[in-house]
């Protein structure tokens, strides 16, 4: 009886083990699923900058024509271990030169890499998979016109158990999804214009969203601040609730534009090369994302403020 | 004349006593520079966004400004000063002559502009971005971004 037990049991134990390991496994798009698409590469150039590509995956201190040297080596030093940023140029032997266009799809819907792994999500790729995939076609063209720059960049050196790649699968499992984060179908067009843009290529939420002790967002808390990924201090709260974001659609633009903000304070951090890739958008691409950011849940901040550190 | 005598009088009491607070708390007077650069920058935006009329005499007072904020704003970082309310970077101590040397470009800059003597909006949306160029560059390495 004991032992019908016990094989009944080990019985359930490896067909759910079967079932985690297929649950976890990458989901690469088909060849298939890639539309034919005539790119277009003035588009593939906007979403390289609302992507903000550039802002990591540059050298860091890169100014002008060198943020478009995509060659990595930047370390993001976080909770999970230290991240390094890959090479991206078209750089055939160290960069993505090689990959099919397929390959690049997949690393930026999926988040799998060529070989089949699972990508870590420091690379946005659960904001990246709310692109169209003709937005990521043409950015690919667009990348491909960029110099190959020859760096190999060494691995990722993370704690465990964030070091088993196969881990990530399961995280996937839980908040890896196309779908948009609000449901705005019927707000006006540039509402949902900028909508796309933060929430899909901008990828603002993954700064600006608290995340659960697994890392992923909490979309209940969306866009009210967390506490900066990379040390002290805070990223602020940009909806319109009390703590967050007072400023007209009209200033939110100006800002974005000029890197001035509506007190003549200067975007600073991150968010200064964010600025710097948001200044090459359009009037109307600003004006979206300024529509969206006030169209947004008010919240109050979901990381309160330390006692006024201002200067 | 007798007026004016404590009048003046009066004026240096309050120099001084304004002297001895900026040295008492050095966080709360370079912030309060800073405030007033802002609020300049801020008149001189909304000439160049046509939501003021351009006036010569506000082009020369934002300069004028920034001038005095350039050549006194170095001043108020004495050691120990990096911690408490600000969000002054660790660089402004451990990098001093880098810090000096942007201290140094703002004060040319603003020398310029003032030198220029600007009469109408486009030598001084001009000379207002050159001045204003140093905001970022020195935010960027010398002030904590929150």
């Amino acid at each position: 009886m004991l032992r019908r037990l016990a094989a009944i049991v080990l019985a359930i134990l490896v067909v759910a083990a079967g079932l985690v390991w297929y649950l976890t496994a990458p989901k690469p798009l088909a060849a298939s699923e890639l539309p034919a698409h005539q790119p277009d590469l003035a588009n593939g150039q906007l979403i390289f900058y609302v992507g903000g590509c550039t802002s990591c995956h540059a050298a860091e201190e890169a100014k002008g024509a060198e943020r478009l040297r995509l060659g990595g080596g930047m370390e993001l030093k976080t909770d999970f271990g230290t991240f390094r940023v890959p090479n991206i140029s078209p750089d055939k032997e160290t960069g993505i030169g090689g990959w099919s266009t397929l390959d690049f799809a997949n690393a930026l819907l999926r988040g799998v890499s060529p070989s089949g792994a699972h990508l870590y999500p420091a690379f946005p790729y659960p904001s990246y998979a709310r692109m169209r995939i003709e937005d990521v076609l043409d950015l690919r063209a667009f990348m491909d016109t960029l110099p190959p720059v020859s760096n190999r960049v060494t691995g990722h050196d993370l704690k465990f158990p964030f070091s088993i790649r196969r881990g990530v699968g399961v995280w996937k499992l839980l908040y890896l999804s196309p779908a948009p984060v609000l449901q705005l179908a019927n707000a006006p067009a540039p509402v949902r214009r900028g909508q796309y843009l933060v929430e899909g290529p901008g990828h603002c939420g993954e700064c600006h969203t608290l995340r659960d002790f697994m890392g992923g967002l909490k979309k209940a808390q969306w866009l009210a601040g967390a506490p900066n990924p990379e040390g002290k201090g805070n990223i602020p709260n940009i909806t319109p609730g009390p703590g967050g974001l007072t400023w007209s659609a009209a200033e939110i633009v100006e800002t974005f534009k000029t890197g001035f903000t509506p007190d003549f304070d200067t975007l600073g951090g991150r968010m200064g090369k964010v600025q710097e890739n948001l200044s090459h958008l359009a009037d109307a691409d600003l004006q979206a994302i300024a529509a969206y950011l006030k169209a947004l849940p008010p919240l109050p901040d979901a990381v309160p403020k330390k006692a006024g550190a201002k200067d | 004349m007798r007026r004016m005598i404590v009048g003046l009088a009066a004026l240096s009491v309050a120099a001084v006593t304004a002297g001895a607070y900026a040295v008492e708390d050095p966080i709360f007077t370079r912030k309060s520079l800073m405030d007033a650069n802002g609020a300049a920058a801020g008149a001189g935006g909304a000439m160049l966004k046509g939501e003021e009329p351009f006036h010569a005499a506000v082009a020369k007072s934002v300069f004028q400004t920034m001038h005095a904020v350039a050549y006194s704003y170095g001043d108020y970082f004495p050691a120990g000063s990096d911690t408490g309310k600000t969000k002054a970077s660790p660089k402004i101590w451990e990098d001093s002559a880098g810090f000096a040397a942007a201290l140094q470009k703002f004060q040319q800059d603003t020398d310029a502009a003032l030198a220029a003597d600007v009469k109408d909006i486009d030598a001084f949306k001009a000379a207002f971005g050159q001045v204003t160029s140093n905001c970022k560059a020195c935010h960027d390495k010398y002030k904590l971004s929150d």
